[in-house]
Order: structure tokens, then C-alpha cells, then sequence
């Protein structure tokens, strides 16, 4: 597939074109480079929408918005990157057809993580709106996520010294946000475009319901684990017995 | 990327004002002075805040909005239903249950908003989390859209994996008692936006909107000017007084309030309770003896009559008393050509103007010149529609003269004494729930569809309109048989119709098939054999008509037909076909002139046909093949016809002078009903 062929004309003037090219001719690295930065792309993109889960409600506060910002802004540098760099490997015609195959099924998956990722980023602004914290007689809800830092995992908050850039910039927090919003809405529409690779020539690498198979370590003892399912679904499935079978096991 | 819609421009979600409403109360039920109480689930060893019981949210909306329980009953519903509060102990259950179960808020991150829709592709990482999770233990629905989303959205299934994993890797760090939260929250929303089969799909608004209803347009001189033109015919619009069109809707309550079966019961039984399909049967589309309440509504109005097959076939024999039948003839031919096969439209169109429009058609019907003229302009190029004005003109014609006239006549009283009251059944009561019920399957299709067939069949072969003379000019389809007999000058032509012998009957039910289609089947396979079929037909036929046995007598003593008897399906179709005048034409003639044109007398002319019910025409060479050999037979078949100029056909046949316009008339007679639009020679049409 000569996919770069469509590509527009004067390619390699526009300057998020020329920010990332990769050194090496080596594909391998490149798919290599190609398939972490995506992976930490998806990552970003749950961060970011765990924290907007909670906006809104008793968890909600400046500082989760501020986490949200730079989340964000971490996502879309990251999608720049990627696209850059799948660009960069795309452009080579010296791509032999398997990598040449991977790359696009990168392409596809960024563009994806991207749609999603542009579709938080809507809600996200939303509720920002909907909640906005300075304003008086909002009440936020009481959702029982209380969220505290603890969160383990995630990246550590921002050290408080910079609390004062941070107040400013909150300030600017939902006009930022709308341009982010914007340009990852272009963004996305130049990936779309300019770049001819049809969406249906990709397929899953794994078959339909695979991960269920998939072992997990457990985050502490096997019973916590069950118990923390059957708390989650009471009479829900068919197969709970409801909750004296669950005193029974968490003995 | 993903391909989101098809459509015809409808992007946009219709305002949802409900949405916001609900938003603003529940802004309300969070203060922490006036708002609700909270307490504390517990879960196991977790202690999950934030959690109020039913009983409290109810007090709180009748308190605060002031309204009765019921009602707020019913808010508290509607809350829960769209997902702004989810209950804890039975998720399952979007109803507010006013004791102590308890209750949560949702997330605004989960609630229904009218700028998006729940995603596909958010879905799928649920149920992908949700398999990772449970290990594959998912419901009957969910794995069913599992399927379904990773077919469609295979080309991304590997980022929504990778999506799925790494949210439940970051799920599973955060505390539990927050985890659990979120947890409940994700699954409430999907019980909100994915409903499991059986549960009521709250936010099912119906279709796309093509304008986007939040959006504000600016006030250019174009969009006002759009305005202008658009309240300019709002204004022309015609409207009616609210309390004419409230009181018509009272008085058509109360007229069919005795008919509406979930209002006033049905007899004898409701078949989706009993289980007793009898009423289906009873009411049948074209049943023997109708039921009271049926012949009762064909009174109410002219529509209702008109509705019913039955009671169209009741109206037809009325109307074929008094020499009107083509008119319901015409309006059911319409009605089939209205919803009939596309590809058949100007097939139907011509046949129906041949047949009811045209000069001197068989059975002409009355329209005024006007109508008459847009009738047949339109016919130029046909359409379904093209016959609108005529129809709606008969229609009324109808509704305004004959309906009036059949309620008071014989007929319908007769139907209404024949009119069945069904018995109530009792309803049996299932005791025994396993009980093997009797299962009757209603009949085939295909089964009913014959009979339907069969009965058009008798229709038509009934169906004789002694109004006008130039009934047995009619085309039949063996009359294509007639082509290349020893009688040169006659223009093997019949109708175009003709042509085509496989015609299918008009599939309408209770039509009464054109006689050009094939209700007369098979011509002249067997072309004169002697094989009497069908003459219990005319028996029946004679109660309806004038019979002058005498005259039958004499004009089969004076002619010298063709051997024994023949019979036909189609009565009264004789050829007119130039034939050499003859005294026996004459003699003919004046018979006819006596409107004693159904008589079976037209029976013994016509060559046979043997009794096949579904048309399988013979294909015309072979016909011609045989008569050919019998043409000696023909020609004095033949002689039989009448020949009755065209000109004439028109008229009452009361005038004398018709017998020396004869001799100069056949040639004319010669001439079939060509269309005007069309211009085919009479030659290129020969057999």
C-alpha cells in the first residue's frame, strides 16, 4: 500500500513535522519506539480519565483539575510524538511489508486512542463548566469517592511549591483546555486525512475474549479479592448467592 | 475514524430539556443543611460514605418541592431510572424503593447528557474490564454485544484490550472503599445507556435531528427572511376550532367505543388471554358470515365500509343491482395499482384505462370531463398516483349516492340478520400449567392466497356489468387465440393486454379480477372440446340476473355453434371481431339489446375453458396451431358475435338504427380500444 504517496505535498514543511525523525533507518527500533510511546499514550489517557471521573464530585478539587491539566497536556505531547514518529516510519520506502503492516496497525490504534482520548477531553471541559469551583452555590456531589492522594500508581502530585504558578494558571484552566480540546480535534482530522490508511485493514492480534484468561496478580489474599467481587455485585448475577454465603467465605 | 453514523444529515440529539431540570434538583439535594441526609454503607470491613435511603430521598422531594407523595413517587422514579442516583443492594432495580434500601449519587463524569451518546468503544473496555475481571463471566447480553462490538470495531480491539488491562491495573490501586464506589458507578451507568433485555430503555428519544437544537444562529437577513416565509404558511395553513375537532373526537369515541376490544371486551374471546383463537377466525378477511359488530360498523361511515373486504363484496353485489358495479370495480383496481408492484404500474394503468376509462371501455364508469381530461393526460406517463382524481371522484360519487341507498337496501339487511353473535367463552382456567395446549397454526400464506385466487375467480366469473353493451367486446386472454383464423381482415388483435397471457390476478383482495387477466386461464388449450365445466356457475349466476330462458333457447336453435356446449369462466366475453354479418348477428343483436347481456347464453358461445384455477396460459402458437386445424368451427363460432360499432358502445342500446350502422361499423368495430398515447399498429400485433 503506498499510503504516503496521498500524503500532501509539502510534507516536510510544517513544523510538527520536522520535531521527531528518527535517526536510525531500523525499523524495528522505530516499531519498537512506536509501540511504547503508544502504550504509555493509553496509559495517560486512563490517568486522565480516572481523574475525570471524579470531577464533580466530594472528591473534586483544585488540585485533581490541576492533575487533570497536565495530564492532558501529557497526552497530547505524547500523541504529537507518536504521530510523528509512525509518520517518520511510514514515510521510509525502505519498509519491508510486515513492518510496514505494524505501522499502520499503530497508526489505527493511535488514531483511536486519540478519538477516545479527544472524546475525555469534551466531557472533561463539561464538567469543568458544569462545576466550576470558584462559583458560589455549586454544590458538588457527594459520590463516595473520596479520592485521596493515595494514589498509588499514578504519578505523584506536583510539589506544592509551585502553588502559586499553579493558582494563575488555574485561572486559565478552562481556556486552556477548549484550545487542547481544539487542537487535538485538528490533530486528529490531519491524521484522518492525510494519511491513507484504511481503518478496515487492521485486525485484533488476539481473539475475542481472550483476556479473560489472563492472570492478574492478586493485590492481596484471594479472599479480599472475592470478597471485594461479590461486595461488587450483590444479587446481581445469577450465580451470587447473596450475602450469608459471603460471611461464610470471608471467615 | 470510526464510522459513526449513517445517515441522512441527522447528527444532532434532540434538546433534552429534562436533563438539566433534573440537574438542578439534584445540585439542590446536596447542600448539606437543606439537602439529604447521609449515612454510611457498609460493605463487609469498608466503609463507603455518601449512601441515603429511599424512604429519605422521597421525604425530601415532597418537602422541598412541595408535591404529593405519588407524585414524587414518580419524580424519585425517574431520577433513578436515568441514572442520577443508582441504588446499592439491588442494581438491577431502577425504582426507588421508599424504605431503607439505600441510594448513591452518581458521578456527573456517568450521567446522559444530550451532546453524546454512550460510546462504543467505552463499552467495550467494560466489558473487556469486566471479562478480565470475572474471568469471562459475563451475562447473555453483554457477551452478545461483546461479540457484536468486536466485530465491528475490530480494527481498535487491541487498544480497547490494552485500555481494559490498564484501567483495571489503576482501578485496583486505588482504596478500596473508592474503588468499590467507582465500581458501582461504572456498572449503574451501563445498566443506565446499555439496558439488559427486558428492562425499559429510558433514553430511547426516537430518531437523529438534522439541525442542532442548541445551536444559536446568528440573525443574518437570510435566517429572517426564512422565518417570514415560514409563519407566512403556518398562517395559510387551514386550521380547524379546537371544539370542532374535539368533538369529533368525542363522537368517534363513542360510536366505536361498543367495537374497541380492550375497551368493551371482544367475543367470544380475547384470544392473547384464553388462548381461544376464534375471534381471529370469525373475523376473517373474507369470512361466510361476518360478525354482528363487524356489519354493524360497515354503517358508522362510508370508510369503514369500504375498509372491510366483506363489506366491500356485500357493497358490490348491491351495487351490481343497480347496474353500478364498475364504479367499486374501478376503485379497487385503483387501490391496487396505489400499492401494487412497481414494475407493473403502467401495465395496470393501461389495463385499467382499457378496461374503465377509455370510450366504449366494458365497463365504463362516469366521471366528469374535467376529471376525464387530467385523467388521461396524466396517463401519458403513469405513475401510482396517476388515477387519483378519478378514484377520489368515484369515491364520493359512491360515499354520497349508493352508500345511502345500500344501508336502506335488502342486502345489508340481509347481512346484518345473517350476522353472527358469538358466544362468550368461558375462560379456561389453566390449573395444570403444563398442560399440552392444543396448537392450531393459522393456515399458510400460500394456502390463503389460493383461496383468495379462487374466490376473485368466482368474482369475476360472476361479474357481469349488464349496463353496457359493449361488455362482450372485452378482451380475454384466449381471444388471442383468434389471431390468423380465416377471417383476414380481422386484426389479430386483441388488446395489449392480451399479450400478455401470464398475467397475474391483481393481487388485492376482494378485487374482482379484470377479465383480461388470467381468471381465464388456459384459453383455448382444449380449444372446443366438449368438456361442460363450471355450469353450476351460471346457476348461481341466474339469481342475480334477468334470465330470458326463451330467448336462450331460440338463439341456440338459430345458431349453428361450435359442438355441444361450451362454457366459460368469463362470461359474457365474446369476441367482436369483424365477422361477415349474418342473420344470426341480427337476431343477436336484438338480444343483447335487451340487456340480457349475463346470461349464460354467452356461456355456450365462448369456447371452453377448461376449469384451471391459476393461470397457465398456453403459449399462442399452439392455440393458433389448433384452431387452425378447427377453423372451420371458428368462423362459425365466430358468426355467433356480435358486432356492435364502437360508437355505440357508448349509448343504450335503444335505438334501431344500430343495424344499418353495422355493415359500415365493422371495420371500425375492427379498431380495439387503443390508448391515445400510444401508437401501435394492429398489425404488429398479430399473433
Amino acid at each position: 500500500m503506498q499510503a504516503l504517496e496521498r500524503e500532501h505535498p509539502a510534507a516536510g514543511s510544517l513544523p510538527w513535522q520536522m520535531s521527531h525523525v528518527p535517526d536510525s533507518h531500523n525499523m524495528g527500533e522505530v516499531r519498537r519506539e512506536c509501540a511504547a510511546a503508544h502504550t504509555s499514550l493509553s496509559k495517560v489517557i486512563v490517568w486522565h480519565r480516572q481523574l475525570a471521573l471524579q470531577l464533580g464530585g466530594t472528591a473534586d478539587s483544585p488540585r485533581l483539575r490541576e492533575e487533570l491539566q497536565e495530564r492532558s497536556k501529557e497526552a497530547h505531547e505524547l500523541s504529537k510524538g507518536l504521530r510523528n514518529m509512525l509518520l517518520a516510519g511510514l514515510r521510509q520506502p525502505l519498509a519491508s511489508p510486515e513492518e510496514r503492516q505494524e505501522l499502520e496497525r499503530l497508526w489505527v490504534l493511535s488514531l483511536s486512542a486519540l478519538e477516545l482520548f479527544h472524546q475525555d477531553l469534551h466531557r472533561a471541559h463539561h464538567l469543568c463548566q458544569l462545576f466550576p469551583l470558584q462559583g458560589r452555590g455549586v454544590q458538588l456531589l457527594s459520590t463516595g469517592v473520596t479520592g485521596k492522594a493515595t494514589d498509588g500508581g499514578h504519578k505523584p502530585w506536583r510539589r506544592p511549591s509551585c502553588k502559586g504558578a499553579r493558582s494563575t494558571e488555574q485561572l486559565g484552566a478552562a481556556p486552556g483546555l477548549e484550545e487542547q480540546i481544539e487542537h487535538v480535534g485538528t490533530m486528529l482530522l490531519e491524521m484522518e486525512t492525510r494519511v491513507n490508511v484504511p481503518v478496515w485493514t487492521v485486525e485484533a492480534t488476539e481473539e475475542a475474549g481472550a483476556e479473560s484468561s489472563l492472570a492478574f496478580e492478586a493485590e492481596g489474599s484471594c479472599s479480599e479479592r472475592q470478597a471485594a467481587e461479590e461486595a461488587g455485585g450483590p444479587g446481581c448475577c445469577g450465580q451470587r448467592q447473596g450475602w450469608p454465603a459471603l460471611c461464610c467465605t470471608l471467615s | 475514524m470510526t464510522v459513526k453514523r449513517v445517515d441522512q444529515g441527522q447528527h444532532y440529539r434532540p434538546r433534552m430539556a429534562f436533563l438539566k431540570k433534573i440537574e438542578a434538583l439534584l445540585m439542590e439535594m446536596q447542600n448539606p443543611d437543606t439537602g439529604i441526609r447521609m449515612h454510611t454503607q457498609r460493605v463487609m470491613i469498608t466503609n463507603i460514605p455518601h449512601a441515603m435511603t429511599g424512604s429519605d430521598i422521597l421525604q425530601w422531594i415532597i418537602q422541598h418541592l412541595k408535591i404529593t407523595e405519588e407524585e414524587a413517587l414518580n419524580l424519585g422514579n425517574l431520577i433513578v431510572k436515568y441514572g442520577y442516583i443508582y441504588p446499592l443492594q439491588e442494581p438491577k432495580n431502577l425504582t426507588l424503593k421508599t424504605d431503607s434500601s439505600l441510594y448513591r449519587f452518581q458521578t456527573p463524569y456517568f450521567w446522559p447528557t444530550q451532546q453524546w451518546a454512550a460510546d462504543d468503544t467505552d463499552y467495550a473496555i467494560y466489558l473487556a474490564k469486566k471479562n478480565i475481571k470475572r474471568k469471562g463471566v459475563l451475562e447473555e447480553y453483554e457477551k452478545e454485544h461483546y461479540n457484536l462490538l468486536n466485530k465491528k470495531i475490530n480494527y481498535k480491539w487491541d487498544f480497547v484490550i490494552m485500555q481494559a488491562k490498564e484501567q483495571y491495573r489503576t482501578g485496583k490501586e486505588r482504596k478500596k472503599a473508592d474503588r468499590y464506589a467507582l465500581d458501582c458507578q461504572e456498572k449503574a451507568y451501563w445498566l443506565v445507556h446499555r439496558t439488559p433485555p427486558g428492562m425499559q430503555d429510558v433514553l430511547d428519544y426516537g430518531l437523529d435531528r438534522v439541525t442542532d437544537p442548541n445551536e444559536n444562529k446568528k440573525k443574518t437577513i437570510d435566517v429572517y427572511r426564512r422565518e417570514i416565509m415560514y409563519y407566512q404558511q403556518v398562517i395559510m395553513k387551514s386550521t380547524v376550532k379546537s371544539s370542532v375537532s374535539l368533538g369529533g373526537l368525542v363522537k368517534y369515541s363513542e360510536q366505536f367505543l361498543s367495537n374497541d376490544p380492550i375497551m368493551s371486551g371482544c367475543l367470544p374471546s380475547n384470544p392473547w388471554i384464553t388462548d381461544d383463537s376464534e375471534f381471529w377466525e370469525l373475523n376473517a378477511k373474507l369470512v361466510e358470515i361476518p360478525t354482528r359488530m363487524r356489519v354493524e360498523r360497515w354503517a358508522f361511515n362510508f370508510n369503514e365500509l369500504m375498509r372491510d373486504p366483506k363489506g366491500r363484496q356485500n357493497f358490490q353485489l348491491f351495487l351490481k343491482k343497480e347496474f353500478s358495479g364498475e364504479n367499486l370495480g374501478f376503485w379497487e383496481a385503483c387501490e391496487d395499482l396505489k400499492y401494487g408492484d412497481q414494475s407493473k404500474v403502467k401495465e395496470k394503468a393501461e389495463e385499467i384505462y382499457k378496461l374503465f376509462l377509455a370510450p366504449g371501455a366494458r365497463r365504463w364508469i362516469n366521471i366528469d370531463g374535467t376529471t376525464m381530461g387530467i385523467t388521461v393526460k396524466g396517463l401519458k406517463h403513469p405513475h401510482r398516483y396517476v388515477l387519483d382524481a378519478a378514484q377520489t371522484h368515484i369515491y364520493m360519487l359512491m360515499k354520497k349516492d349508493s352508500y345511502g341507498r345500500y344501508l336502506k337496501s335488502p342486502i345489508y339487511k340481509e347481512m346484518l340478520a345473517k350476522a353472527i353473535v358469538p358466544q362468550e367463552t368461558v375462560k379456561k382456567s389453566s390449573s395444570f400449567p403444563f398442560a399440552r395446549r392444543h396448537l392450531r397454526s393459522s393456515p399458510s400464506p400460500v394456502i390463503l392466497r389460493q383461496q383468495e385466487e379462487e374466490a376473485k375467480a368466482k368474482e369475476a366469473a360472476t361479474n357481469v356489468d349488464i349496463t353496457q353493451l359493449c361488455q362482450f367486446t372485452a378482451p380475454v386472454p384466449h381471444l388471442a387465440v383468434y389471431t390468423g383464423t380465416s377471417v383476414p381482415s380481422s386484426p389479430s388483435t386483441p388488446h395489449p393486454s392480451c399479450h400478455i397471457p401470464n398475467n397475474l390476478p391483481f393481487q388485492s383482495p376482494g378485487h374482482i379480477a379484470l377479465p383480461n387477466s388470467t381468471v381465464c386461464p388456459s384459453p383455448i388449450s382444449v380449444a372446443l372440446d366438449t368438456t361442460p365445466c363450471l355450469e353450476r356457475k351460471w346457476d348461481a349466476n341466474e339469481s342475480n340476473t334477468n334470465h330470458f330462458p326463451s330467448i336462450t333457447e331460440s338463439t341456440e336453435i338459430s345458431m349453428d355453434s361450435e359442438s355441444g356446449t361450451c362454457n366459460s369462466q368469463v362470461p359474457g366475453n365474446v369476441e367482436a371481431k369483424v365477422l361477415p354479418k349474418s342473420r344470426t348477428t341480427l337476431s343477436f343483436s336484438r338480444f343483447l339489446k335487451r340487456g340480457c347481456l349475463n346470461s349464460p347464453v354467452f356461456a355456450t358461445l365462448s369456447p371452453k375453458c377448461p376449469a384451471v384455477t391459476h393461470g397457465k396460459v398456453q403459449p399462442l402458437d399452439d392455440l393458433e396451431q389448433q384452431l387452425q386445424q378447427k377453423s372451420k368451427k371458428v368462423t362459425n363460432f365466430f358468426q355467433i358475435k356480435v358486432d356492435i360499432p364502437l360508437e355505440s358502445r357508448i349509448y343504450p342500446i335503444d335505438s334501431e338504427e344500430e343495424e344499418e350502422d353495422c355493415p359500415r361499423a365493422c371495420k371500425d368495430s375492427v379498431k380495439e380500444v387503443i390508448c391515445p398515447w400510444e401508437n401501435f399498429t394492429e398489425q404488429e400485433k398479430a399473433g
